[in-house]
């Protein structure tokens, strides 16, 4: 294996074999080691076929396809419309989509309740503790995400196709299939395998808004049988495995279909000169901002009897500890995800070996927290003390988990490498570091801050590896939330809540702008 | 300059000395508590007792807070998975979850600890499971949510209509208070109750908390909780009475929290005397007299000082004794289960 040719990062073999020997043994360590460790401790195979957890993962498929596919049929045309739009509020409505995905699920289910609760505006709707609840938060969480992926792809069509085909005749149903939905489809597959994936394993909405069995996902069930006095191993296990089938399932199918169709090479010319209209601009923010509405409804708590000093005085250590795990967690997974990248770039002329080691990384994505965190507890319990308390491990399990966020956002442009404009470079004489900052990495700036952007915003409000490995001198913010709950202190509680709300929010921003993601 | 140059030397020297002195001191023997998080949390019980034990014992106290009682037995559970029990004593655990834990907790053979006869009788200490606290289970209800309605007076008065969706619960699988509503209905409400139940409660929460706070958002009138909560409220600005705990003809299902010695912990005869000594440390008149303002429970320990809150408590007619025995508790849950399922 040498220089790979293909389309894809060109990698000389020594950083090649060192980037696939570090990717594999950190997917050891973080993932096999630990999966093996829980399901080493599981009683045969039945519990897999208990009728239960069949039920339960029934009601979990019907939810997640109900949800997923609502989202998908929204977000489509939102993105596709959205999309047609160039110049500086374009760029904001693609903020605007990206900052739900940054809204923590315990937040948005705080928010819910407030909206469709017997006192909130969206009372009349008689959905609260419903299964129509959990829907309907799952479709606001991802149709902003499906439009997102949709138009950035959509963007990338050159306008003289759709002027050439209208010029031949075409009609807008014609002009749809034959040129924008072969740009479109792998960002609209991928975007709704992921909006399915959310749904499978959602957690704190379903717990929340769903108002209790018989509304409970895999998510929810499992968390039961790890949680709350019976350690139920088998069961756990038997619920992270139907979780895996479910959420990873579409995701290898998009990622099979892809393989076999050989994309183009990107164009970096393509996609100038977008419609700029004014109107139609500042409509697509409107209802850009419309997904996020929702979530406001955690500032409206009364906030009156709170004194800022004593609160800013207790929130200050988990401020930290939230802040600089988000910052391990966001570096690390990025890191980890250019090392796939090149990793993968080493081994694309086997196509089939890339494949399979994409799919093994992205096992994480499909995994519970839960079922994770407890294997690395019991796989490394023997050496480290997970009571004492462990940014590392907290860390080390949010990178496993959120890699796969990273790592998507990346590898449409590792894909699509602009070789014929970095061969020339090279030929000319540039150092291989030159070409890169000079012609490559404009083009991965703005993916890569916003792909950071998100990985730190599900990082400040994961709970579940941090609920694992924390102690009394590591409480990040979310378990303060919980734990100010539980001591009558609802207001201070939701205070926090619309902390973690702005800083989430507010990381997925800023660092799309520190990305300058030009939108043309 | 000569001054100078010296005072560096003995400076230096005393340094050195303090050092070695300081590397040769023994260390403090350590004690390792395993506890639920609103004990640890800043303004609970935790903070006001560690420090006063450490100062009588001469050692270090470390608290180690996972969760609530319920995920403070997954990690007694998970310690002996990873052969490694790390805690001396495991404080907070409840009858039922003190029955599931039995296997990883030690006995104490002939010993007792000072103050054991000075318990209340009703919380029938028995060995192995000391009680540092109790409280009963009730339905918390707000007079504003009724409009001026009267409030439920009976168990079974819950199933008429007119409660329909007017109650918060907790799930009984992910929460104690949950769990022992499940049960105690199963127990006042005889067989049948459950099923007859399905539909009445708004919404199962995941926990206490949540409940709660759904409660205070005025989501429903009713919230499944603990007397002590009316106590809360009264202290925190509701002396005109909105929140009551409400009384059943049925009774009151009660909730005892005690500590427990955990098994097979590496523990040196002194770490072994400490460990008692903090048994008998929380149920003195100390450490009782906080339990009420700090933990909001009742002290076990007979005799102990009340706040007026907790004085004006409403006492139970009857005191319902929950199922402990972890076979009988799935066999209810399993009941409940059914329950639920069948009717969706």
């Amino acid at each position: 294996m040498g220089s790979a040719r293909a389309p894809g990062l060109a990698v000389p073999p020594w950083a090649g074999w060192g980037s696939l020997a570090l990717v594999l043994a950190l997917w050891v360590a973080l993932v096999a080691v630990p999966l093996f460790a829980v399901l080493s401790r599981v009683k045969g195979p039945e519990a897999l076929f208990d009728p239960g957890v069949l039920g339960i993962a029934r009601l979990t498929a019907l939810q997640a396809v109900a949800s997923a596919g609502i989202s998908a049929l929204v977000g489509l045309p939102l993105g596709l419309w959205m999309g047609s739009f160039g110049g500086r509020l374009a760029a904001a409505c693609e903020s605007l989509l990206a900052m739900p995905f940054g809204v923590p699920s315990i937040v948005a289910a705080m928010a819910w309740v407030v909206l469709l609760g017997k006192s909130g505006p969206l009372a009349f709707l008689d959905l609260s503790y419903s299964l129509g609840a959990v829907i309907l938060a799952h479709v606001f969480f991802n149709v902003p995400w499906v439009a997102l992926l949709v138009a950035q792809s959509r963007r990338g069509l050159a306008p003289r196709l759709e002027e050439a085909a209208s010029g031949l005749g075409a009609g807008a149903w014609a002009r749809f299939r034959f040129v924008a939905w072969p740009q479109v489809r792998w960002a609209f597959w991928s975007a709704s395998a992921q909006a399915l994936a959310f749904c499978v394993m959602s957690f704190a909405l379903v717990l929340v808004l769903g108002g209790g069995p018989p509304v409970q996902t895999l998510e929810t069930a499992l968390y039961g049988r790890v949680r709350f006095g019976a350690l139920d191993l088998s069961g756990a296990v038997a619920c992270a495995a139907w979780e895996l089938v479910l959420t990873l399932i579409p995701w290898c199918a998009v990622l099979w279909f892809q393989s076999r169709e050989r994309r183009a090479i990107g164009n970096a010319d393509a996609g100038w000169s977008r419609r700029s209209s004014r109107f139609g601009s500042i409509s697509a923010v409107a209802l850009g901002s419309f997904f996020i509405l929702p979530y406001l409804g955690v500032y409206a708590g009364s906030f009156g009897g709170l004194s800022p000093g004593d609160f800013f005085g207790e929130i200050r250590a988990p401020l930290l500890v939230s802040v600089e795990l988000a910052c391990l967690s966001g570096l690390g997974a990025l890191l980890l995800a250019v090392l796939t990248l090149f990793a993968m770039g080493f081994v694309r002329s086997r196509a089939s070996v890339g494949n399979a080691l994409a799919a093994l990384l992205l096992l994480p994505g499909g995994m519970s927290a839960l079922v994770l965190g407890l294997g690395l507890w019991l796989a490394y319990g023997r050496w480290i003390d997970p009571f004492a308390g462990s940014l590392a491990a907290m860390a080390a399990l949010q990178v496993a988990l959120f890699f796969p966020i990273a790592f998507r956002a990346l590898w449409p442009l590792a894909q699509a490498m602009p070789l014929r404009r970095l061969e020339a470079a090279l030929t000319l004489g540039a150092s291989p570091w030159r070409a890169f900052w000079l012609l490559d990495w404009p083009r991965w700036r703005g993916p890569v801050s916003s792909a950071l952007g998100l990985v730190i915003a599900a990082s400040i409000s994961e709970v579940a590896a941090v609920s694992l490995f924390y102690s009394e001198e590591l409480v990040p913010l979310p378990l303060l939330v919980s734990r100010w709950m539980a001591q009558y202190r609802f207001e201070e509680a939701q205070a926090v809540a619309a902390l973690l709300l702005t800083l989430a929010m507010g990381s997925v921003l800023i660092l799309r702008g520190v990305g300058g993601r030009r939108v043309r | 300059m000569n001054f100078s140059g010296r005072s560096g030397f003995l400076g230096s020297v005393l340094f050195f000395f303090s050092a070695i002195a300081a590397a040769q001191a023994p260390t403090p023997p350590e004690l390792v508590i395993y506890t639920y998080d609103s004990i640890v949390a800043r303004g609970g019980l935790g903070p006001e007792i560690f420090p006063r034990f450490e100062k009588r014992c001469g050692c270090r106290v470390r608290a180690l807070s996972s969760g609530d009682g319920g995920q403070l037995l997954t990690r007694l559970q998970l310690d002996a998975e990873r052969g490694k029990p790390t805690a001396h004593l495991a404080l907070g655990l409840d009858e039922a979850l003190f029955e599931r834990a039995r296997p990883w907790l030690a006995e104490w053979g002939k010993w007792k600890p000072a103050g054991w006869d000075r318990l209340l009788r009703e919380l029938k200490p028995r060995e192995g499971f000391l009680p540092f606290d109790y409280g009963y289970f009730a339905f918390m209800g707000d007079r504003e949510g009724l409009s001026g309605g009267q409030f439920p007076k009976s168990l079974k008065e819950l199933l008429d209509p007119k409660w329909r969706r007017k109650l918060i619960l907790q799930d009984p699988r992910t929460s104690t208070p949950g769990l022992a509503f499940v049960l105690y209905a199963r127990a006042a409400g005889g067989e049948g109750f459950l099923s007859k139940f399905r539909g009445q409660w708004l919404t199962l929460a995941p926990g206490w908390d949540q409940a709660y706070g759904l409660f205070l958002r005025k989501e429903a009138p009713l919230v499944w909780s603990y007397t002590t909560s009316q106590a809360y409220h009264e202290e925190h600005g509701d002396p005109a009475g909105r929140y009551r705990a409400l009384l059943f003809e049925e009774g009151q299902p009660i909730q005892i929290e005690g500590v427990a010695l955990v098994k097979g912990t590496p523990t040196s005869p002194r770490q072994e005397a400490l460990r008692r000594e903090f048994l008998e440390f929380l149920i003195s008149p100390e450490v009782q007299e906080l339990v009420p303002r700090k933990n909001w429970m009742l002290p076990a320990r007979v005799g102990t000082r009340l706040p007026a809150s907790f004085e004006k408590l409403p006492r139970p007619r009857k005191i319902v004794r929950l199922p402990v025995e972890a076979h009988e508790i799935e066999r209810v849950l399993e009941e409940w289960r059914h329950g639920v399922e069948s009717a969706s």
